[in-house]
């Protein structure tokens, strides 16, 4: 590989499609194929064979005929085989079908009186510029029925008989069946001129090209032979499908030849039209698989193109990647968001190929002296382009040998930008780029903030690393797509990466009204989160600490969650020049999907501020825990007894209620009883908001600092599970008239149709337990169903926008330039750039 | 660009008349979408990624008398295939002040709209090939409970049919072209399915209130054209929610509008929160041709220009045949098609190119594709 080979020179402007023509088929063509044979005794190829040298090389060690290349470079080449007599193209059929039936039976003109074709053809060129070709294909398949439907030719008078097709491929005039050979002619007759209305182009597509007369043999290469342990040779289906017609075709050669039978010659006839039919397709309806010996289905040339494992979306849309790695994910609060760690056996596989100048010609020399170890290198390109192992006989060469020009594939080192992915790749925040920080793990360390992008936890998940190999990628990369970038979300222009559980009831406890630590403490929170600050005083409040973490001309006030409960106004955020002056901080300000702070933050300051926010303020929050201790217990969701009565009483009181709403049981009955049972939860939920212990209780911080959990979560953890629905409706199915041998037959009651009265805490006698995990299922199930269809869904959206953007103007069009709006959102403005899609000032 | 008006009026509201613009335009501009953003494709994957979230089952309201509407996941799909018939049909429609101001007038009203087929008020029937006759035998009460006599039926069989009497409760119908018992079953189907009164295609309806005491009717099925004609209605805020009809009947500006509403009603009743720009791009691309077109293959994923974007979303044979038959170039200004090559996608920062005047000559200004060399 040489330098120069690294850049573009020419690109695709486009590519036209067009049928083979017989001549363009002989023209290409390197070899007229006449044997059936592949190999002689020798297992040398036959000349004249499928596997003819001419037609390209998959042996190494031979060379091809036609180039004269060995394996390597031999591209192949097609070959023909000329068909004894022509067959037809399952593929094409049904357009030879609307064409022979829009033109005329005798004189092949088409059937759209004189006068009318010349504005007609004009029509198509109007549409076609004005409208595109996709509407112009619409509008000649209306002139084509139009035409299908006229019973006596315009030119030649000729009453038309339509021709009748019988599926797969048998076309039928009045009762008389029509082989390739009439069709053929007929189409031949089609006059240049009407092509034009058929949608045809003389040069590109005239329609006796849609039957194969002279069948292209394609070059070897794509069906390689593959040579089995024991020696023997193994060939691709497509070579087995190519005998199969080389040797019917031989056959019906010879007959014809010999004058055989109309019978036998029909018979062969078929035959190679059953071949032809399977090396293009083995899916045709009423066309018999063609099978291996062991009953496995063939291959053919349309398996190759279809599908998600086809050439288009197996191939060429997505494709397998080098300097890649995967591993499973493991949380280290202790890395940056904008950082991943690095395990070093993955370090030391992974390459970045760093071109040598004069500056970094002595680093990158003793990484090359170091290649076993970590920092070293790996490999070593010349300026010719030729790759070199540095291995323990090669090191002291390679190393005194590189100078400005050599390219150094060297280890990964801390500070390389790589892509970090999660599958499903669902959104753009799917991958995003972390810094390299090498750590001696085994697995990929990820900062528990950068979790809910990726969607990402750590029961086992593994994610994937993709090294960038130059330097545009790695500027593209850094500036668009680094993780800090990306805090907030163009969906709805909230911050997906911020503050959690634990970060976020340090912080809360930290900023609290009067918490007051000494200097030592203040200095040891500062320190361990990486800042200098220099301390004069000898107290300071947590508030004045978390200040520090604020840029000093930040002006800015929110609501918390624990204001939205607490309604007090010290409880209220507010930050005047830099300065916490009352508020609470938690889920409301720094949290994920919520933080409103991060999102003002990101807006007006900037990625890089707001990642070092992050940064400090959820180690703050940890350090904070660390220093002071937060526990919690299961005391904590301890009730009084009064309470646990006063919940027996709600649910003694449901089961009347319902008890007397059985009692004229209608069709409404079971809504009201799920209605009620929905009241029955609010009702106990409000006996815990009365009764559970508010001071000093950790659950009771979590839930309203937004760190973890909410009363929703204590209902069945303290009062009781509730009903359990299946389907929106009571439980019901199960033996005859009840759910299980438990209860009694035809009870309708709360306890009988999945009520469940007691509470995790308690826990749940058996009856119970497997009446929530069926519900539970449910959840399973569904979720099971809902992702290939919101799947589909999603690839469905992504195809038909793919090409929309925004220009220059700020206007958005589709690819074709068609303008949709003329300002993106109708204010141009974009959704994680401003404040969720709104100017605040 | 200009900062749109609200942003201005909203700055002079909080900051009086004569405050300094500059500052807003400072702001604006920070905020301003950049150029070259595939904002097709951050709207794709926003209202997917949060769709994985959706509910799969329609939900059944609350309340007893309440009427089922597809929601969630499905209906999303829907509004998005903009299916012809969609699986709840539903309009809302609000009276004129006075019938709207009125329980009775408006009771009356959803009574007079929903569809009563012949069949319903029949209790039974009779063919004779013999006499060539259909003998309809009527159920008084309910032709007395839906308000109607049996003079309606007939008024409405009357152009129908040959030859009717009456005989009792009993309607004869007589038809001497039929020849057959199989004639004879295909008029009285077609009797049977005759809307005797109300609206076709409206099978329930129930009263709303809202707070100022104004009544407004729900319905199961929708048949917009004819509820608009009707003189009670108040044109101005009676809606459907079959996109396609709306297309239809109002316009395609409504129907957009209606996208717009129906999408983010799904996304917002499963609790997420998409911005609004995202839905409206959706929206916009299903309406720009002055037809609502689903994005599926059959809408505008099957509609572009570049066939390999077309044969990498589905059925790729098809599409290659077509393009080969009708002659069909692919110009790669597409982002599929550059993909496919490793080429440079014509979108963000594949978007910008270098021009570069050389030796003092004007600048090409056609893409000569030697663009990415040094």
């Amino acid at each position: 590989m040489k330098l120069d080979t690294n850049f573009v020179y020419n690109k695709i402007m486009g590519i036209e499609f067009g049928l083979l023509s017989p001549k363009i088929i002989q023209k290409m063509s390197s070899v007229s194929v006449t044997s059936s044979e592949l190999y002689d005794i020798d297992g040398f190829p036959i000349d004249g064979g499928l596997a003819d040298l001419r037609l390209g090389v998959t042996d190494p060690g031979l060379a091809c005929k036609t180039c004269n290349n060995t394996i390597r470079d031999c591209p192949g080449h097609f070959g023909h085989l000329e068909l004894a007599r022509p067959v037809f193209n399952v593929k094409t059929v049904q357009y030879v079908y609307s064409i022979i039936n829009a033109t005329c039976n005798s004189c092949g003109r088409i059937l759209i009186p004189e006068a009318s074709l010349k504005k007609l053809s004009e029509s198509i060129l109007r549409i076609e510029a004005q409208e595109g070709v996709q509407k112009k294909n619409k509008f000649i398949k209306t002139i084509i029925k139009h035409a299908k439907n006229i019973a006596i030719c315009p030119f030649c008078r000729e009453k038309q008989q339509k021709t009748k097709l019988e599926k797969p491929y048998t076309f039928l005039l009045a009762g008389q069946k029509l082989t390739p050979v009439d069709i053929l002619e007929r189409l031949e007759k089609i006059k240049d001129s009407d092509l034009q209305f058929l949608g045809l182009d003389p040069d590109y597509s005239r329609p006796e090209w849609m039957i194969i007369t002279i069948l292209p043999i394609p070059p070897i290469t794509i069906r390689p032979s593959i040579t089995l342990e024991n020696g023997q040779r193994s060939e691709d289906d497509l070579t087995h499908k190519l005998t199969d017609i080389v040797r019917t075709n031989q056959r019906l050669a010879e007959n014809i030849k010999s004058g055989a039978p109309e019978i036998i010659i029909d018979e062969l006839w078929d035959l190679l039209q059953y071949h032809a039919t399977t090396f293009i397709s083995n899916g045709v309806a009423q066309v018999p698989v063609a099978r291996h010996k062991s009953g496995k289905k063939l291959k053919t040339l349309e398996d190759r193109i279809k599908g998600k494992e086809g050439r288009f979306r197996g191939s060429v849309l997505g494709k397998r990647v080098n300097y890649g790695a995967r591993s499973v994910i493991a949380p280290d609060p202790f890395l940056r968001t904008e950082q991943v760690g690095v395990p070093i056996t993955v370090a030391k596989e992974l390459t970045y190929p760093e071109h040598v100048t004069e500056f970094n010609l002595n680093r990158l020399k003793k990484l090359i002296e170091n290649f076993k170890e970590y920092p070293g290198a790996n490999y070593v390109i010349t300026p010719d382009g030729i790759k070199k192992k540095i291995t323990d006989t090669t090191v002291k060469n390679i190393a005194d040998e590189i100078k400005p020009g050599y390219i150094v594939e060297r280890h990964l080192i801390d500070g390389d930008m790589v892509l970090f992915n999660r599958q499903p790749s669902l959104h753009r925040l799917s991958i995003m780029g972390h810094y390299v920080k090498v750590l001696p793990y085994r697995t990929f360390g990820i900062n528990p903030t950068a979790t809910l992008p990726y969607n990402a936890d750590f029961d086992g998940d593994e994610m994937n690393i993709h090294v960038l190999q130059n330097e545009e990628a790695l500027a593209e990369a850094d500036m668009i797509i680094n993780i800090k970038h990306n805090i907030v979300s163009p969906r709805h222009g909230l911050p997906l990466i911020g503050a959690a559980q634990d970060y976020i009831s340090g912080c809360a406890l930290l900023t609290n009204r009067d918490i007051q630590l000494s200097k030592e403490d203040a200095e040891f929170l500062l320190v361990n989160i990486g800042m200098e600050v220099d301390l004069t005083k000898e107290k300071y409040a947590g508030r004045e600490i978390f200040s520090m973490l604020l840029p000093k001309d930040l002006n800015f006030d929110s609501i918390s969650s624990t204001y939205k409960l607490s309604k007090e106004d010290d409880d209220y955020v507010k930050i005047k020049n830099g300065r916490l002056e009352s508020g609470v901080i938690d889920s409301a300000t720094i949290g994920k999907e919520n933080g409103s702070l991060l999102q003002f933050l990101f807006v007006r300051y900037g990625s890089q501020t707001t990642a070092d926010f992050i940064d400090h303020a959820t180690k703050l929050g940890l350090m904070v825990l660390l220093k002071f201790g937060m526990s919690a217990n299961i005391s904590d969701f301890d009730l009084p007894s009064i309470a646990d009565e006063k919940i027996r009483e709600v649910i003694d009181n449901g089961e009347k209620e319902v008890d007397a709403l059985i009692k004229n049981y209608d069709e409404t009955t079971e809504i009201r009883i799920i209605n009620l049972t929905n009241k029955l939860r609010s009702r106990v939920r409000n006996v815990i908001d009365t009764f559970i212990n508010k001071k000093g209780n950790m659950i009771e911080t979590m839930i309203t600092t937004g760190a973890k959990g909410s009363v929703i979560n204590l209902i069945p953890t303290v009062g009781a599970v509730g009903q359990q629905l299946l389907r929106d409706v009571r439980i019901s199915a199960g033996f005859e008239g009840r759910l299980t041998s438990h209860f009694k037959k035809y009870d309708k009651s709360l306890k009988a149709r999945g009520f469940i009265t007691s509470n995790y805490k308690k826990g749940l006698n058996p009856v119970q337990y497997f009446l929530h995990s069926a519900s539970g299922r449910e959840g399973l199930m569904d979720n099971v169903i809902r992702t290939p269809i919101s799947g589909y869904m999603q690839r469905r959206l992504s195809s038909a926008l793919q090409d929309i953007k925004v220009y220059n103007d700020r206007s958005v069009r589709l690819g074709n330039k068609k303008i949709i709006q003329f300002t993106y959102g109708e204010d141009g403005l974009d959704v994680s750039l401003s404040d969720k899609g709104d100017l605040k000032i | 660009m200009e900062i749109p008006q609200k942003y201005i009026e909203a700055y002079r509201k909080k900051y009086g008349e004569d405050a300094d613009i500059e500052e807003l335009r400072k702001v604006y501009e920070r905020s301003l979408i950049t150029t070259g953003e595939d904002v097709g494709v951050i709207a794709a994957q926003s209202i997917g990624e949060a769709s994985t979230q959706l509910t799969l089952r329609t939900k059944h309201a609350a309340g007893l008398t309440a009427i089922n509407t597809t929601s969630g996941l499905p209906r999303l799909v829907e509004v998005f295939d903009a299916k012809k018939e969609i699986s709840t049909p539903t309009m809302e429609i609000y009276l004129k002040p006075e019938q709207g101001h009125s329980k009775q007038k408006a009771y009356d009203f959803a009574n007079s709209i929903i569809e009563v087929k012949a069949k319903e008020l029949f209790s039974s029937y009779a063919l004779s090939l013999s006499k060539k006759s259909i003998e309809f035998y009527c159920n008084r009460d309910a032709i007395k409970a839906y308000g109607l006599t049996l003079r309606d039926i007939q008024a409405k069989f009357e152009k129908l049919v040959k030859s009717m009497s009456v005989e009792g409760d009993t309607l004869i119908i007589k038809d001497k072209s039929a020849d057959s018992v199989k004639k004879l079953i295909k008029l009285r189907n077609k009797l049977n399915d005759e809307t005797i009164s109300g609206v076709s295609g409206i099978h329930r309806a129930i009263i709303n209130s809202t707070q100022d005491g104004e009544f407004w009717i729900k319905t199961v099925g929708s048949n917009l054209q004819h509820v608009l004609s009707l003189e009670e209605v108040d044109q101005s805020r009676t809606s459907s929610n079959d996109v396609m009809e709306v297309a239809k009947v109002i316009g395609i500006e409504a129907a957009r509008n209606l996208i717009i509403e129906e999408v983010a009603k799904a996304l917002q009743t499963g609790g997420l929160t998409v911005d609004y720009r995202h839905i409206l791009l959706i929206a916009d691309a299903m309406c720009v041709d002055g037809e609502v077109r689903g994005i599926g293959r059959y809408g505008l994923s099957g509609e572009t220009e570049s066939v390999f974007a077309r044969a990498s979303f589905e059925i790729p044979l098809k599409h290659l045949m077509e393009a080969s038959m009708f002659h069909e170039t692919d110009a790669f200004k597409y982002v599929a098609n550059n993909v496919m090559s490793n080429q440079v996608i014509p979108i963000g920062t594949g978007s910008v190119k270098l021009v570069v005047k050389e030796n003092g000559k004007e600048a090409k200004t056609d893409d000569t594709g030697k663009d990415k060399g040094q």
